[in-house]
């Protein structure tokens, strides 16, 4: 058998940070007026949801140099 | 319109491209070192941190992403900004199983993704049954790749270009590159076509709509003209989005092709790094495909169905003629959509040769040949395969999107074996097989019969569900009992 490595999947709180995450992305929680807001040129929960979706690939950039063990 | 819009510039630029694919095919073909499948199909396990991103970006960003998200946008409005999310969850799906994957792939000399499930269930039906599963799946996507060829090349000759011709000549470009030089010929092509779309897409966006105040003037035309496409979805379409995240991503992640690149990598740390950049290009991809669909709403009001896929055609026809600056990026944008389209056409087609030459012949008619003879075999079919969808690519039903979902809809039923089963240990592979069998049925009927969805959800991620729950219920009620073939299970990795 082998030794143990480290992979994303050993740790169960990364993928809840990325359900936190990809539920960030989608605008379930801004009331319908949000809409008129914008930000950046764009509607306010088109810029939230971009955020939301920069915050996932710099998690994931964290998860894959911290988590996935590079032993073969 | 009666003129090539592009003009002859477009034409020699075009050309000069094609005839640089070709060259890389001869050059790779100089490079190859055997001929066994694994140098051929996986380009000798070689590929470096910097092929490897812009291979899986070529490979992964599409027709469908340059051709029919527009269109989808111009339909749905900013609520397509979805398509960020959902090609995110591709690369975070990968975290899911490619770091065992491509441990065991390299210590056991895989090649074809059927390899992995020979390996860790012995199981030579659930093999099959995955096998056909993937083939149905990509053959369907090589198909939408050759009618977005046509559409691009009819679109942007104003029809003087045949949808036929071009479908017909770039399927000839491709297949002769391919079966030079296999996946290094793919993934090399792949590097300058990546390169191009990204290159294109940046001049897109110069063109269509570059900063903040562009973005506002179509936010404000929007909200005065259509306000449902900047309206916060609806419930229907927040559920829809959150589906299409789950759908994507657990399909997308399983690409024949993909898993195949995870074989081609060199090294761990290779994968890793262009995993790391890969995570980044939705968002500098996505946005933008968003903002051109939006432009066009703005430019031809009334585009539905299959005439939406030709919103990016009509753009680029009439950006090109505003000035010499615009003119030069509609035709690095048409060679750039074509070079998205032909990479993802190409490793489909390679990955599609490997497993009708190992997986199938391979198992039965052509047992115990040697590698070469498979890999002759493997680049015959792909010259049949090509001839077989050419000629129904000739005569479009559908548009992209849908050809798209339909196919992801049967694709994800086979993502359990491989990302359950590089996750549990407890996977048993009569339960992998029955799962796979009920969502891959269920996921079938719900098409034909034309059942869209359960509450928002795709019918065939409910299909799905159900298939995830066969095969964890029915491995903890065969817990204990004899595996059902000679070969055991392994599961060390």
């Amino acid at each position: 058998m082998d030794q143990p490595v480290d992979e994303p999947t050993r740790h169960p709180w990364i993928w809840v940070v990325y359900a936190v995450l990809f539920a960030a992305a989608i605008p379930w929680y801004l009331p319908p007026e949000a809409a008129s807001t914008t930000w950046l040129g764009f509607p306010l929960w088109v810029t939230l949801s971009l955020v939301a979706t920069f915050a996932i690939a710099l998690f994931t950039v964290y998860v894959i140099g911290r988590f996935w063990s590079e032993d073969e | 319109m009666n003129s090539i819009p592009l003009g002859y510039g477009a034409v020699a630029f075009t050309g000069v491209y094609l005839a640089a694919m070709i060259g890389l095919g001869f050059l790779a073909k100089s490079k190859r070192a055997s001929d066994s499948l694994s140098d051929f199909y996986l380009a000798g396990r070689s590929l470096g941190p910097f092929v490897l991103v812009l291979t899986l970006y070529a490979t992964q960003y599409s027709g469908n992403t340059v051709v029919g998200y527009p269109a989808e946008a111009s339909r749905m409005g900013y609520a397509w900004i979805m398509s960020v999310s959902f090609m995110m969850a591709i690369v975070v799906g990968y975290l899911l199983y490619a770091p065992k994957l491509q441990r065991v792939a390299r210590r056991q000399g895989f090649v074809t993704p059927g390899d992995w499930v020979d390996y860790r269930f012995g199981s030579s039906r659930l093999s099959l049954l995955t096998n056909v599963l993937l083939v149905v799946s990509i053959a369907n996507y090589l198909l939408a790749q050759l009618m977005a060829m046509g559409h691009v090349v009819a679109g942007i000759s104003g029809n003087l270009v045949p949808y036929w011709v071009g479908v017909t000549v770039l399927v000839f470009v491709i297949i002769i590159y391919e079966t030079l030089g296999g996946l290094r010929a793919v993934a090399w092509t792949d590097v300058l076509q990546g390169g191009m779309l990204f290159v294109g897409l940046l001049g897109l966006l110069y063109v269509a709509a570059p900063g903040p105040s562009h973005w506002q003037a179509l936010t404000d035309w929007l909200s005065a003209n259509a306000p449902e496409k900047t309206a916060i979805p609806s419930r229907e379409v927040q559920t829809r989005w959150l589906s299409t995240v789950l759908l994507i991503g657990f399909s997308g992640s399983v690409y024949p092709q993909a898993i195949q690149r995870i074989y081609a990598a060199k090294s761990a740390r290779a994968l890793k790094r262009s995993l790391q950049c890969m995570i980044f290009m939705p968002l500098v991809t996505m946005p933008i495909v968003v903002l051109v669909g939006l432009v066009g709403l703005r430019r031809f009001t009334g585009l539905t169905g299959i005439a939406a896929d030709q919103i990016l055609p009509m753009l680029l026809a009439e950006w090109a003629q505003q000035s010499v600056w615009t003119y030069l990026l509609a035709v690095l944008v048409v060679t750039g959509t074509l070079a998205a389209i032909m990479s993802t056409a190409d490793s489909v087609l390679l990955s599609l040769s490997s497993i009708l030459s190992k997986d199938f012949l391979g198992k039965s008619v052509l047992a115990g040949a040697s590698e070469k003879r498979l890999t002759t075999v493997g680049k015959r079919l792909s010259w049949l395969v090509m001839a077989a969808l050419a000629s129904i690519a000739f005569v479009p039903r559908m548009t992209l999107w849908g050809l798209l979902e339909l196919k992801m809809e049967i694709l994800v039923q086979v993502s359990p074996v491989f990302i359950l089963g590089a996750m549990w240990d407890r996977l048993d592979g009569r339960a992998a097989f029955y799962g796979m069998l009920v969502g891959a049925v269920l996921a079938s009927g719900f098409a034909l019969g034309g059942v869209g969805g359960f509450g928002g959800f795709h019918a065939g991620l409910v299909a799905w569900a159900i298939n995830v729950a066969i095969c964890v219920g029915l491995s903890f009620v065969l817990a204990g009992e004899q595996p059902e073939d000679h070969s055991p299970a392994r599961t060390n990795g």
